[in-house]
């Protein structure tokens, strides 16, 4: 216990440190990287030793390592603690944190040797780091509030790294502004939990829960709704921006304009999974229902369905990558909307760890063709990186959901909730949807490996190599853990379910740990082995020109058109969204502005000036006019008091 | 005896002759001439009144206008010989470098 609350704040405060250190006394690139990532991997370090410890904690204890540092905030009512909540959930998210984003500090060594700000980047990797921390040890909403718009700074600052570039400046701000939209959502859900339950902590309103917002009705747009429902639509509405949901997930594709090391960090261990956490660290409110929990299912679904057809119709090595985050957050969401908590973390985790994987060993082939990012520009490079083509084709099968690798047990776990039912029932027409969407998934991802690895080089204008150790052993260490992630939660066993029971018992919101579904896992298994033996028969045989049309194309046509173009999803926002926006924004500038304010301000000045002018004139240094006005007066006032006497 | 309002009225006539002469002259010390005018008639229907009621009390006050009088004529000549030595005249009318 005491052991904990030392070491909880030390592990915030180690990459914080790292940021403060790198601002003010290094100016070295390769230096900052080693200070940066042993930051953090101390980080992992001690967080492995306080997990031990709360493991060891008795059952019921587990959830009660709850400790406040001082009083942050006091006004009135409120009081918010600057306090932290070390239970199973939080220690699970921690590990992947600082495990995962570790090694991306690590192999950010490497890869950023070339570029100008290396300092710089490696302080923002940091902040990001201690803010996701933040995020996820907080025990009340604020601080995770607080947390939570660190790491949207974070990945602003970090997405427009490269900032002599105008996409990655739009793509920087684009983030910023998605997100912000689903803050305000997060926001008033926070702002209603006070006002309902008079506390911003966690442990002051989750047991409470059930027994506060029970049958208590609020007006809504349309009518009368269930206060919960109200705060878990909202909360909802924070998810869609953070994790990358319809509506809003046009962000995260172009979040990729970061460095590569980057988009892993943000893609894998943090920021996008704060949505799925909110949901599951909340779940005691998204318990309570049905609506919103069935809407977070049906978006998540829809999500990953979508993001994963678009998937299929890019070209760019990373925004295949990225569709295919936004696709596996769907995943995670629609678990965490059906009530099968520990399979949205389950997957959470090994996704963490298999994408983190993927998007580095891109990199790493980034990094070896010079800054080639066009499939199309690729093949042929498993001869020349074999440690990256390796690596890479481990990632895949983890992501495709082939058995023994990670991701088939925590897709599955998912896929099995939608038909045995969580807490609200079962989800056959989603099942289905997400079986179609992991048949997908292993479609693209064979496509991509056999365009980029398969064949002969397409384009020579440069010389593929090896990336050096520094990045390639951190993508040994994640293909190792992408391997054997699922043994975590592995069917029967199911250490991850026992190991989150008691957060999820203190709510009463605990469920069986799923059975293993022989039939189902069959199917996604010969479905993922069918698309990938397609995509080879599609990309793989054949040798193509330097001039490569998409097969597909000649197929699908319109639809191949809709993948290419992500479903005219951001066309439609800049039709919807963005350009009434600016015209607004125009009139009010141009317009409202100048004739409305202005006018106002100076008219008032216009009209004191006036009566100054009038006055001025009066002033005409005559002796003689002032007496006659002085007489004026006099016989004015006169004339009123001898008016009053007579009256 | 002479009834009071005649003085009263003579009072009046002297006062609406100053201030004529105040509003209508352009010299500066016919002007002044004007004021004591009607400082003179408001002194004698200070009088008058006093002489009405017998009480003394008006004819305390005429002594303090006579002095105030004096005083301000002093101030004022010598205003007007300040004025008089820098413009070279005693025209009021061209004494207006106060205007706004």
């Amino acid at each position: 216990m005491e052991l904990i609350q030392t070491l909880v704040p030390l592990i915030i405060v180690l990459p914080l440190l790292g940021a403060l250190v790198n601002t003010f006394a290094i100016r070295d690139g390769r230096r900052a990287g080693i200070i940066a990532s042993a930051a953090v991997l101390l980080g992992f370090v001690l967080a492995l030793v306080a997990t031990a410890t709360l493991a060891g904690l008795p059952h019921e204890e587990q959830t009660h390592v709850d400790f406040t540092l001082w009083q942050w905030i006091e006004a009135g009512r409120l009081r918010v603690p600057f306090g932290f909540l070390f239970d199973p959930l939080s220690a699970v998210m921690v590990l992947l944190i600082t495990g995962v984003g570790g090694l991306i500090h690590v192999f950010s060594i490497g890869y950023m040797a070339h570029d100008p700000r290396p300092v710089r980047y490696f302080v923002y990797m940091n902040l990001f780091v201690t803010a996701m921390l933040l995020l996820v040890l907080a025990n009340n909403y604020l601080l995770l509030f607080l947390g939570w718009e660190g790491v949207g700074l974070c990945s602003y600052l970090l997405i427009g790294h490269s900032f002599e570039r105008s996409e990655a400046r739009y793509a920087s701000m684009k983030a910023f502004v998605v997100n912000r939209m689903g803050d305000f959502g997060l926001m008033l859900a926070i702002l209603a939990l006070f006002q309902r339950f008079g506390s911003l902590n966690f442990g002051a309103i989750f047991p409470r829960a059930a027994e506060v917002l029970a049958g208590q009705q609020t007006q809504w747009i349309f009518g009368p709704v269930a206060v919960s429902s109200a705060i878990a639509f909202l909360m909802l509405i924070g998810v869609t921006g953070k994790s990358a949901q319809i509506p809003l997930w046009v962000w995260l594709p172009d979040a990729m304009a970061g460095p590569t090391p980057a988009s892993a960090l943000i893609h894998a261990a943090t920021m996008v999974t704060s949505g799925v956490y909110l949901i599951v660290r909340s779940h005691a409110i998204f318990a309570l229902t049905a609506p919103v929990s069935n809407l977070t299912a049906i978006i998540g679904v829809l999500t990953a369905f979508v993001a994963a057809s678009i998937a299929i119709g890019q070209y760019d090595i990373k925004r295949v990558l990225a569709f295919s985050t936004v696709s596996q957050l769907g995943f995670m969401v629609a678990a965490a909307g059906m009530g099968a908590y520990t399979a949205a973390m389950f997957h959470l985790l090994t996704h963490g760890v298999f994408k983190a994987l993927l998007f580095l060993a891109a990199g790493s082939v980034i990094h070896g063709t010079h800054e080639t990012q066009d499939m199309r520009r690729m093949g042929g490079l498993r001869n020349a990186m074999p440690q990256t083509f390796r690596t890479y084709i481990i990632g895949t099968l983890a992501l495709a959901g082939i058995p023994i690798f990670a991701g088939f047990f925590s897709k599955d776990e998912i896929i099995g909730a939608a038909f045995h039912g969580g807490r609200f029932g079962t989800y056959p027409t989603l099942g289905v949807l997400l079986i179609i969407t992991a048949a997908l998934t292993a479609f693209y991802m064979g496509r991509q490996v056999f365009l980029i690895f398969w064949g002969e080089q397409r384009d020579h204008s440069y010389h593929p190599h090896e990336s050096e150790p520094i990045m390639t052993v951190p993508l040994w260490i994640l293909a190792v853990g992408a391997t054997l992630a699922g043994m975590i939660n592995f069917p029967g066993l199911h250490f991850l379910d026992h190991f989150l029971e008691p957060v999820f018992e203190a709510t009463g919101a605990v469920q069986e740990p799923p059975e293993f579904d022989f039939l189902l896992a069959t199917i996604t298994v010969v479905l993922a082995l069918g698309a990938i033996w397609v995509a080879y028969q599609v990309y793989g045989k054949r040798q193509w020109k330097k001039t490569f049309r998409d097969p597909l194309e000649r197929v699908l046509g319109v639809f191949f058109e809709g993948f290419e173009q992500r479903w005219y999803a951001d066309d439609v926002y800049e039709s919807v969204v963005v350009r009434p926006f600016k015209a607004t924004a125009r009139f009010l500038a141009r317009i409202l502005d100048p004739l409305g304010i202005d006018g106002l301000v100076n008219g008032a000045a216009r009209l004191v000036g006036l009566g100054g002018q009038g006055l001025r004139e009066a002033q005409t240094g005559y002796v003689r006019s002032y007496t006659l006005v002085f007489l004026i007066g006099v016989l004015a006032v006169i004339g009123y008091f001898g008016f009053m006497t007579v009256r | 005896m002479v009834p009071t309002s005649y003085y009263v009225m003579l009072s009046a006539i002297l006062f609406t002759i100053g201030v004529i002469g105040v509003l209508t002259r352009r010299n500066a010390l016919v002007v002044f001439m004007s004021v004591e005018l009607m400082l003179n008639s408001a002194n004698l229907a200070l009088v008058a009144f006093s002489r009405q009621w017998g009480h003394v009390d008006g004819q305390i006050l005429t002594f303090f206008v006579i002095t105030v009088a004096a005083a301000e004529v002093a101030v004022g000549l010598a205003l007007l010989v300040g004025i008089f030595r820098t413009k070279r005249t005693t025209n009021v009318d061209e004494v207006n470098t106060m205007r706004g």
